[in-house]
């Protein structure tokens, strides 16, 4: 289900994003407390992420789900603490069975961080459909994040639209109509109206626009019966490690209380803030570097932020000096997140 | 003798105003504003001429935020006497009251029956509004405060302000309420609830031309097509049922049929999947260019009465348009928001009768063909989608019969109706399904050694398996 078979030290985008995540869930401990959380996920293989909130925040209330049989056996292998369960269910049954969930595992009144990690690209109805059921369920406080593909060819390459098209199996006019007419069937009811033309999948970062929006609607629709409650976004997130990626994460707040909110975690110094349509994203490309190549970048840095260092490299990461540059201004600004350690306790 | 005290009975204007606000919806409020620029454009007779292009030229512009909402239009205007002696009025004057006045207001085919659309809209809105209206090069003002909401007085001042050389109206409305601040907020879906009512409601009047946009967007109307077999192809007979006919003061047409073919779209064994409710199946009913219900699959259209079985996926490929057009909307079986039908008004019982009879056809060929759908593709190869509007006129033009007065059963009424002959399958007893359930794994197991694809469908896998086998016993059998 998660699919993230691949460990996230190979995986520097997702990792990165971990980061930020971490970094933004600081500022929410300013409101509320996080060690008494809850924390809901797909652990993966490794459980990377549950290793790195108990040991960022304490958490200990901890439940790892899957739907495969095999993935739980080996996340009980894999699990790096005896206190985090790890149970065989679908998404669409965890948050069916949310409100007993909660209760066993913080109390009734107790939050919870849920992270919905999705990797299918097929199946982003049923993703939207439940989250929009997991939001009737959320209670201020509640900490939210999914994760979904937002990789165009997955509807299909240019050589099997071209195919189609000899076959007479479409009559899209071009690659991008056929695979803006997959999504509007797809997304159905999730689909933003005002996004519904070919002209808005032209390139894959209107396409991770176009679903945030989505994600936007099924969040607020499940939200709907309780109007005093409002979801403030936190992070919005577009990465590719191959496939492109976005994730989305917001919490469950008592609209009486947002400007408190804002006021205490200190919210105009979130570097990173995904803006009232939650499709500000903060876009991560950072290349791979080598130890050397990272170590002569960091000797460059005089203050942080300074791109002259960029033309007295040794190195080049591309032909074109415009990418070269901006692949290293992509490490500069995330150096910090930079995943420097093949972590010794997974391998 | 008594005394008699009189007792005043006057309305207080705030319970008046709350009254009438509290049982509408924001979302019907804000439609209603849009029916007034649309009923603009008939009361002032400048439809274009080209009825498909009825509407081209005219807007209206919706702007939405926290802190106002301004519609605004070129539909006209509301002349002075209207504005001075009814459209400000709570509830339409009667007949007797507009002749002593010395006004006439025409019926037809506007939608705004009631009066109270546009005050309505405002109360529920906000506290402060502006209404500007320019015809025939006179524009006039009128305010409504916060003072006037809370005093007893009911009247208020008009004011002739600048020209602009575009006759039509603009509402403005501030100091909104807090839960319509709310609502025009990101915080909350209701402009893209907006957006899609609009997009459905006036789709048939979009596609004549009318403009609306949202918050700088055009939307783009939802579309209704059916489809048609083209005459010149002869080897297919897949065709809308259509009826075509005038009953009551009413012209009423029917037209029904399949929107996609059946065997394509999701293909699920769940029958309850929600996916697989596509939006459009069902039945739509357009009352004066205003498409009321879209996608329509409840009792209110027949579904699950006689003889007529309740919506199910097996007829999500199925998709009705029935269109009402009456000079005298209250001819028109419209409930008080517009926006939906009122199933008990006059000649709708009647039309009822021909929709379930046109949707039964296509539900009868959806159970004949059941579990082999797919064997019907060839009676699809020639159909071409076609916008509902224009279907009538294609099909009746062929050949078609007249539907008898005793069918019709209404006073005064005579209609024409075309009848499909929809292909059942041969009957063949000599074929059989098999169905079974195996897991995805071994599934996908044998999809890689038969099929050289891991993620072939089930039906492929389990009809290679079955291929294989016989061979194999027929071939042992061949050896000696």
């Amino acid at each position: 289900m998660s699919g993230s078979k691949v460990p996230y030290h190979l995986r520097v985008n997702k990792y990165v994003d971990r980061q930020l995540f971490l970094e933004v869930l600081d500022h929410v401990a300013r409101y509320q407390p996080i060690r008494e959380m809850g924390y809901i996920s797909m652990g993966g293989g490794y459980l990377e992420d549950f290793r790195v909130l108990h040991q960022a925040y304490g958490i200990q209330k901890m439940l790892s789900f899957d739907l495969d049989d095999w993935m739980i056996k080996r996340q009980k292998v894999n699990r790096p603490y005896g206190f985090i369960e790890c149970r065989c269910a679908s998404s669409t049954q965890i948050v069916r069975d949310f409100i007993a969930i909660r209760d066993s595992l913080v109390g009734a009144d107790g939050k919870v961080i849920v992270w919905l990690d999705y990797t299918e690209a097929d199946k982003r109805y049923d993703q939207l459909d439940d989250l929009e059921n997991l939001m009737k369920k959320l209670i201020p406080g509640d900490v939210f994040r999914i994760t979904m593909n937002a990789h165009r060819p997955n509807f299909g390459t240019v050589d099997r639209y071209n195919l189609a098209k000899k076959a007479d199996e479409t009559d899209a006019e071009d690659l991008d109509e056929w695979w803006n007419r997959q999504l509007v069937d797809q997304l159905n009811e999730y689909m933003p109206t005002e996004r519904k033309g070919a002209e808005f999948i032209d390139s894959q970062y209107k396409f991770a626009v176009t679903l945030g929006h989505a994600i936007k609607i099924a969040a607020q629709n499940g939200l709907r019966p309780r109007p005093s409650l409002v979801i403030e976004p936190l992070l919005s997130v577009v990465y590719a490690d191959k496939q492109q990626m976005i994730t989305m994460t917001g919490i469950v707040l008592e609209r009486a209380r947002r400007d408190e909110f804002h006021r205490l975690v200190g919210w105009n110094e979130w570097k990173y803030l995904p803006g009232e349509e939650w499709d500000n994203f903060t876009q991560l490309s950072v290349p791979h570097l080598s130890v050397r190549e990272r170590h002569q970048v960091h000797d460059l840095m005089k203050s942080v932020g300074t791109p002259e260092y960029v033309s007295q490299l040794d190195f080049r990461l591309d032909g074109t000096e415009e990418v070269h540059a901006s692949m290293i201004e992509q490490y500069v600004a995330h150096y910090r997140r930079y995943p420097t350690f093949a972590p010794v306790d997974n391998m | 003798m008594s005394e008699v005290i009189p007792v005043n009975a006057e309305p207080a204007k705030q319970f008046f105003v709350r009254m009438l606000t509290r049982d509408i919806e924001l979302l019907d409020a804000v439609l209603d504003l849009i029916d007034n620029c649309i009923d603009g454009i008939i009361r002032n007779q400048k439809k274009n001429a080209d009825p498909t292009k009825s509407y081209a030229g005219f807007y209206a512009k919706i702007t939405a935020n926290k802190s106002k909402f301004i519609i605004e239009d070129n539909c006209g205007g509301i002349s002075k006497e209207v504005a001075e002696k009814v459209a400000f009025r709570l509830g339409r004057p009667s007949k007797d009251e507009l002749t002593s006045i010395g006004l006439k207001l025409e019926k037809m085919g506007t939608v705004g029956v009631y009066g109270i659309g546009m005050k309505r809209a405002i109360f529920k809105m906000g506290e402060h509004a502006v209404v500007r209206t320019e015809h025939g090069q006179k524009a006039y003002e009128v305010e409504i405060t916060p003072e006037w909401m809370n005093s007893g007085s009911w009247k208020l001042e008009m004011v002739e302000t600048d020209t602009s050389e575009t006759s039509g109206t603009r509402i403005e409305v501030t100091q909104l309420r807090p839960e319509i601040v709310r609502e025009f907020s990101p915080d909350s879906n209701f402009l893209i609830d907006l957006h899609t009512a609009i997009a459905q409601l006036f789709a048939i009047i979009i596609e004549k031309g009318f403009r609306i946009e949202l918050n700088g967007a055009t939307i783009q109307p939802v579309g209704v097509s059916l489809l048609v077999t083209p005459i010149e192809a002869s080897d297919s007979t897949v065709n809308p049922y259509v009826f075509k006919g005038r009953l009551n003061e009413v012209d009423v047409e029917i037209v029904v049929g399949f929107y996609r073919p059946p065997y394509k779209g999701p293909d699920s064994i769940d029958a309850d999947d929600l996916r697989d409710d596509v939006r459009q199946a069902g039945w739509s009913v357009i009352c004066n260019d205003r498409l009321v219900l879209y996608g329509d699959k409840t009792a209110m259209t027949g579904w699950g009465s006689k003889p007529v079985p309740r919506f199910h996926n097996q007829y999500n490929s199925i998709a009705g348009v029935v269109t009402l057009k009456s000079d005298d909307p209250e001819l028109l079986p419209l409930t008080t928001t517009k926006h939906k039908i009122d199933i008990s008004f006059g000649v709708y019982f009647t039309i009822l009768d021909f929709m379930k009879d046109g949707v039964r056809r296509f539900i009868d060929f959806t159970n004949e063909w059941k579990g082999r759908l797919s064997e019907t593709a060839l009676q699809f190869k020639d159909t071409k989608p076609m916008p509902v509007a224009d279907i009538p006129k294609k099909v009746l033009g062929g050949k078609h019969t007249k539907v008898s007065a005793k069918r019709l059963a209404v006073d005064n009424g005579e209609a024409k109706e075309f009848t499909p002959e929809l292909s059942g399958p041969t009957k063949d007893s000599s074929s059989r399904q098999i169905r079974f359930t195996r897991s995805a794994s071994e599934i996908s197991e044998i999809g890689r050694e038969l099929l050289s694809d891991p993620a072939a469908e089930p039906k492929d896998v389990g009809e290679a398996c079955f291929n294989k086998v016989l061979r194999e016993i027929r071939n042992a059998r061949k050896k000696p």
